[in-house]
């Protein structure tokens, strides 16, 4: 190929997924097979024209990416094999590299990795508590606390978090930045610690009780 | 039989999902089949893993096929449909494409062969293809007779298309119920998206999504929903309250995992397989079981 | 001066430098070129000419030959795909045999690629002069082979395409023989309703030319028959037939159809009706038949011989008939074997096979046609009412990765057409048509899609995405979106319709394999040349008509049999043939099997055209028969004894070429041998696209990578070659069918030999570079360039002393070739005076 390629378009063709791109003919049976196009503002047949044609700002600024649920749908009958699933998880990351990012999912699966990170494995707690201190949602958090409770009455919530030996290896693996790469680190991690301190305090406490009461019955 | 497997349990099985974690070991213990946890193995990354580095997919999926590998295992059971498919696309894309292999375990301590010595398979998909449903079948002490099973395979499980079933119109789970003793109920959305994925950062999709195939089980006569993956559960179960008002009626429709209702029909203790942690009571359903 | 050539005949060669305009001339020097070519050995005159093709440079060039009394011509120009016809003609024009002719590329080859590498590009065409002037020194005079000609046609496949063949073969009163799997010839075309764009009803169009073929006294039908063998080559084809078993005596059978009434065995008609509608056991696949006679489908019949009570006194029954195969002797065979309709099944998302109200179009097609299982009465399946909303679907299947890439052309028409017609019938009906782009090629194609359009029809484009069925009506949801309106859209139709693909007709697989006809990647019959001999095989003799080359609508495959008449009729009208004589031949004298004990079969093995005759154990020498070789040099290089050779491709010649091109700096050149067809035709398209790669590269041709002999290799690399590519079509592609294999199998053998001789990876390639992949071949030329620079000339040298024990003990066998010993004696010979002259010609180039 001697002519220019645009920049954006040359950037996802090195994305996995997106090598096939510019084979796209615009059927749409991806919008089509979507449920969550609703959610989106351009669905994912748009989106393959705007990336063709070097949209960057629409495509990496769009809601779209984030509210992708990652059901293979459109990837699996995509007449050109065009890995739409794989290519919008690609995507996301490309937009916080850039710095378009304004969307809660971007927040969430952001916490996810850094409280994955921690200790190698989740920890719903501090996955919470990462999440809510970066997007503020109050009214969200609120309305989720009449299910956080039934889910801690029924033990779904665990108060320690679990650990693998070394987690310190995936973050030297590149699995999330260093920690002062990261944004708002600092407090939101003294946050978290004095969090993990309380609810092993709490845990502990159970646990002692909940023995109490097997010495008790025996 | 002692057919010895690796078990990647994955986030949820100490937590939200802890019910799926018990019933699934009480079944493969009642069963005769041996269930190693992996040690030290690390959550696969969900669909988040690759947020800030593209090989972090692979690495942290790997790795644990790694220690799966060295800790002497041919087979790792993976419960958590999304887990699932991570490690076994990993394993895949590795061994088709060896510079992953080969990029990955620089970053890695472990050291994965990349070679195919480790398969990637769903308790499923075991109990159909290794185990058979026939052999299953004689097994079952309790019928689950006369109880209408919806079953939900949500997306992870058979997609993009794999050897073990149809990504359209799948059937396993259905022929599982049936091979139980219950009725399986065919309803349009059995292989949809429940929205788990952003089940906290846009609950509202989940529940639109949820409720039209909570709706649909529901229109088709089904009394119960069954399914093989906790971030499904998550929304099925624990949002169905929600989906009620999305839908403005009443759905009724406990969500028990397959291996949940496997362990009732096998005659094991319900006390065993975690049937009190549910958002939507099962206790109907036991009884309609045990009697 | 000159030196004798077998004939002791006084080589005279001349030897002509093209510009080219400017494309040759603006890159290398070509007045050193011709200065060079004049110190060659057996050179007498060398020139220069802007435009050599031009008449004024061919007669220049019949000039020279009468006033020097040149006997040898060499032209450095462009490729031989575009001149080498020329030329040969000047030499025989002037009374000399064409074979004395050699071309150098310098333009794809040297000027177009090295553009900024002029000194360098210079001296390449000055080798590749050299090498060509080494070549021509020791080729033979060849004449072409004549063969008789059977003045006997084949035509495999009774459809539209077969027919329209037939028909104008019988035309021209040469006896034909048109052969059909199913009871009857019609093919598709016979199942259609009406036809798109004039709507003329499809039978009715084409029986009147059935019953032609049945009644043509130049015609013999031979249906409910496959071919199952075929030997031989233009001209001289002997084919095997089998004939199934119909039960019924042809020539005794009226088609009263008697027997059929009485039958008590219904099953589906799938021959002809897609299951909808029911035949008998005994049957005729279609009203129409061609020829009308009965056959009984022994899977559906019980035997009770009703069939024989009401046959009666003609007794056209006869249950003991057994399969018969017959021989068939014919100069020229046509391929028509059509196509099949794509069963949609996979494409779960559609729901086909899983709810009753979804269809082919083949389906609908038979549905509303008036002489079909419903006499016209369009109903859907689950409840025989008329639908109110009809769906049709494009694509399904084509244009799609997972199933069959390519479209298959005319199912926007058909669907189309489908659409129309069912409007007509039905005004109220409400049709929908989804669909990606809509494809109108032909004439007054658009103004039928107007027409469509302007009847109501609606158009959506979007490809649904899935269709769901609800249980109690067995209505169909269509689900897509709507790219107009820009959202998802439910749409909800009483029957929907698959327009599926087209696919190769079942069974052409194993034809190809007999006819020796390579197939492309979907199946189809490849021809010739996709652009210009789309009707050609490359297999001489036999022809491509119809959607066996590729799906196409009735006016093309009509005309494709027409032409396929014309190509085939140019052979069994003109009596004799020519055949190239670029062919193999074995020395009676150095065979193995002249010993009876030695049971050798390589060369057979090695030849996909079986052209060898092979006895093993007689103790009779191997013989190629010429006009069944093609060419490809598989067999000589396969020969464990060297005891083939390839004229004008001989050992010797190929030998001189390699030294000739090796003689300076061989440690800083990388040897490329290519074939004659995709990956000769990649290096010219690396020229014509103009892709750079560095100018150390030589190139040497052969007809295809099967001819490279291992020695070649070994050789090269004794020489003191920096580096060595072989390259060839893709395996699938091969010219020779498989030439290309069989050269993987030899060339990984010396990989691994050289590998453990301790040479550095990459030095040795194998590639397979198609016709189209000019970027490949210089990718190819530039990354073994780049090896051969970065060991260095010391590094080459090292390397190639270590290997050179094990290289030199090769020696002997090289020698063993027809004319090689002699050819490598006269290199030795000459080696003090040409290595000078060469160098001494570099040193003065780099001066300047």
């Amino acid at each position: 190929m001697t002519s220019e390629m645009d920049p954006f378009l040359a950037e996802v063709m090195k994305l996995r997924g997106g090598k096939d791109v510019l084979e796209c003919y615009q059927c749409g049976t991806c919008s089509a097979s979507c449920p969550a196009l609703p959610d989106m503002i351009h669905g994912p047949r748009r989106i393959m024209y705007m990336i063709q044609n070097g949209m960057e700002q629409e495509v990496l600024s769009s809601p779209d990416i984030w509210r992708c649920v990652s059901c293979y749908s459109c990837m699996n009958r995509c007449p050109r094999g065009i890995e739409i699933t794989v290519l919008f998880s690609e995507l996301r990351r490309l937009a916080i590299q850039k710095g378009y990012v304004d969307d809660k999912e971007a927040e969430f699966g952001q916490a996810f990795t850094v409280t994955l990170a921690q200790h190698g494995r989740q920890f719903e707690p501090e996955l919470l508590a990462r999440y809510y201190l970066r997007v503020w949602d109050v009214l969200s958090l609120l309305r989720m606390v009449p299910l956080g409770l039934k889910m801690l009455v029924k033990g779904k919530l665990p108060f320690a978090p679990e650990h693998i030996q070394e987690p310190q290896a995936l973050q030297e693996a590149g699995v999330i930045p260093p920690a002062k790469d990261l944004p708002g680190g600092g407090w939101i991690d003294q946050v978290i610690a004095l969090m993990i301190t309380v609810l092993g305090f709490m845990d502990a406490l159970v646990k002692l009780a909940s023995g109490k009461k097997e010495a008790q019955h025996g | 039989m002692a057919k010895s497997y690796a078990y990647y349990p994955g986030c949820t099985m100490s937590s939200t999902a802890k019910e799926y974690d018990m019933s699934t070991r009480a079944v493969f213990a009642h069963l005769g089949l041996e269930l190693h946890e992996i040690q030290d193995w690390n959550c696969c990354g969900a669909t988040h893993s690759a947020i800030y580095k593209e090989d972090a997919r692979f690495l942290l999926s790997l790795r644990n096929l790694a220690l799966a590998e060295d800790q002497g295992f041919d087979t790792v059971i993976a419960p958590c449909s999304a887990c699932y498919k991570n490690l076994r696309r990993a394993a895949k894309l590795s061994e088709a494409d060896k510079s992953i292999c080969t990029r990955v375990n620089e970053e890695m301590t472990e050291h994965y062969s990349c070679a195919g010595h480790v398969t990637v398979l769903h308790p499923l998909y075991m109990f159909i293809q290794d185990f058979g449903l026939d052999a299953l079948k004689k097994r079952v002490v309790r019928p689950l007779t006369g109880i209408k099973i919806a079953s939900y395979y949500g997306c992870m499980l058979t997609r993009p298309l794999d050897e073990f079933d149809s990504a359209e119109r799948p059937t396993g789970l259905d022929r599982l119920v049936k091979a139980l003793g219950a009725e399986p109920v065919e309803y349009d959305y059995k292989a949809k998206c429940c929205g788990g994925a952003l089940a906290l950062s846009h609950t509202g999709s989940t529940v639109r999504m949820t409720s039209k195939i909570l709706a649909s089980a529901k229109e088709r006569g089904a009394e119960s929903v069954t399914l093989a993956c906790p971030m499904c559960h998550m929304a099925l179960d624990m949002y169905q309250s929600k989906a009620e008002r999305a839908v403005g009626q009443p759905l009724n429709l406990p969500v028990l995992f397959f291996t949940q209702w496997m362990g009732l029909a096998l005659g094991i203790e319900p006390e065993q397989l975690g049937l009190k942690r549910h958002m939507v009571p099962t206790a109907g359903m036991v009884a309609r079981v045990i009697g | 001066m000159t030196e004798n050539n077998d004939n002791n005949e006084e080589l005279r060669i001349g030897v002509y430098v093209c510009h080219c305009g400017s494309n040759i001339g603006s890159v290398v020097t070509v007045p050193d070129v011709v200065e060079y070519a004049k110190t060659l050995p057996n050179v007498v005159v060398a020139k220069e000419h802007k435009y050599m093709c031009s008449d004024p440079g061919q007669s220049m060039i019949k000039k020279d030959i009468h006033d020097f009394r040149l006997n040898r011509l060499v032209v450095g120009a462009c490729t031989i795909s575009m001149h080498e016809p020329t030329f040969r003609t000047v030499l025989s024009d002037e009374g000399l045999n064409p074979f004395f002719f050699e071309m150098a590329n310098i333009r794809e080859h040297s000027s177009w690629v090295h553009a900024h590498e002029k000194p360098e590009a210079t001296l390449k065409a000055k080798e590749l002069v050299a090498a060509a002037v080494a070549k021509v020194s020791f080729s033979q005079p060849l004449e072409m082979f004549e063969v008789p000609v059977t003045r006997r046609a084949l035509v495999i496949g009774g459809g539209i395409a077969g027919i329209s063949a037939a028909l104008d073969l019988a035309d021209m009163h040469i006896p034909t023989y048109l052969v059909d799997k199913s009871p009857s010839i019609g093919g598709r075309m016979a199942q259609l309703d009406k036809t798109f764009p004039t709507m003329d009803c499809s039978i009715c169009i084409e029986a009147p030319k059935m019953v032609d073929v049945g009644k043509s006294k130049s015609i013999t039908l031979m249906t409910y028959s496959e071919v199952k063998e075929v030997e031989g080559y233009i001209g001289n084809f002997k084919v095997k037939v089998e004939r199934k078993p119909r039960y019924v005596l042809e020539d005794r059978c009226t088609g009263c159809g008697l027997c059929s009434e009485v039958c008590p065995i219904s099953v589906p008609n799938f021959e002809f009706e897609e299951g909808l509608g029911p035949r008998k056991a005994i049957y005729v696949p279609l009203v129409q038949a061609v020829p009308a006679i009965f056959t009984i489908d022994m899977d559906a019949c019980i035997e009770c011989f009703k069939c024989v009570e009401a046959c009666g006194s003609l007794q056209a029954i006869d249950f003991a008939q057994k399969p018969e195969t017959v021989e068939l002797e014919v100069g020229a065979i046509i391929a028509a074997t059509g196509l099949d309709m794509w069963d949609p099944t996979p494409l779960e998302e559609y729901g086909f096979g899983l709810f009753d109200n979804v269809t082919t179009m083949m389906e609908i097609e038979r549905l509303h046609c008036a002489g079909g299982p419903t006499v016209g009465n369009f109903v859907r399946p689950s409840d025989n009412q008329l639908p109110k909303t009809l769906g049709l679907i494009q694509c399904v299947g084509s244009r799609d990765k997972r199933y069959n890439e390519y479209c298959s052309g005319f199912c926007c028409m058909y669907t189309i057409k489908n659409a129309m017609l069912l409007k007509w019938l039905y005004p109220e009906m409400d049709i929908t048509i989804f669909r990606i782009d809509i494809r109108t090629p032909g004439k007054t194609y658009e103004e039928f899609y107007e027409r469509a359009r302007q009847a109501g029809i609606h158009f959506v484009q979007g490809r649904p995405a899935e269709i769901r069925e609800d249980p109690v009506t067995k209505n169909l949801t269509v689900l897509t979106y709507n790219a107009a309106l820009d959202r998802q859209m439910e749409y909800e139709f009483e029957m929907v319709g698959l327009a599926t693909a087209a696919i190769p007709s079942e069974g052409v697989a194993e034809l190809a394999r007999a006819l020796t006809v390579p197939i492309d990647t979907h199946g189809w019959f490849l021809e010739s040349h996709p652009k210009l001999k789309p009707i050609d095989s490359s297999t001489e003799g036999v022809y491509l008509a119809g959607s066996a080359q590729g799906p196409k609508d009735i006016p093309q495959s009509v005309a494709q049999g027409s032409a396929a008449a014309g190509r085939a009729a140019r052979v069994l009208n003109a009596g004799k043939w020519q055949i190239d004589p670029i062919v193999a031949y074995v020395d009676p004298k150095r065979c193995l099997n002249v010993n009876p004990k030695s049971k050798c079969t390589q060369c057979a093995q090695a030849c996909p055209y079986g052209a060898v005759i092979n006895l093993p154990g007689t103790g009779q020498p191997s013989q190629i028969i010429p006009a069944k070789c093609h060419g490809c040099g598989t067999c000589v290089a396969e020969c464990p004894a060297n005891a083939i050779t390839q004229w004008h491709f001989t050992d010797g010649q190929i030998l001189a070429q390699m030294h000739t091109l090796l003689a300076d700096k061989p440690e800083e050149k990388v040897l490329a041998f290519t074939c004659r067809w995709c990956s000769g035709l990649g290096a010219d398209n690396a020229g014509v696209s103009h892709f750079q790669y560095p100018a150390n590269t030589r190139n040497i041709m052969v007809m295809c990578s099967g001819r490279i002999d291992p020695d070649f290799v070994m050789e090269a690399f004794r020489l003191g070659a920096g580096a060595v590519l072989v390259s060839g079509c893709h395996t699938q592609d091969c010219h020779y069918i498989t030439g290309r294999q069989k050269a993987d199998v030899r060339l990984e053998k010396i990989m691994t030999q050289l590998e453990r001789m301790g040479m550095t990876p990459g030095r040795f390639r194998s590639e397979e570079v198609s016709a189209t992949e000019g970027a490949k071949w210089s990718r190819i030329m530039t990354e073994m360039s780049e090896v051969v620079t970065g060991l260095g000339p010391e590094g080459v040298r090292a390397e190639n002393a270590k290997m050179l024990p094990q290289l030199e003990k090769r020696l002997a066998r090289v020698r063993e070739g027809l004319d090689a010993a002699r050819v490598l004696d006269i290199f030795e010979a000459r080696l003090q005076g040409i290595k000078t002259e060469v160098q001494q010609a570099y040193e003065r180039e780099k001066k300047e």
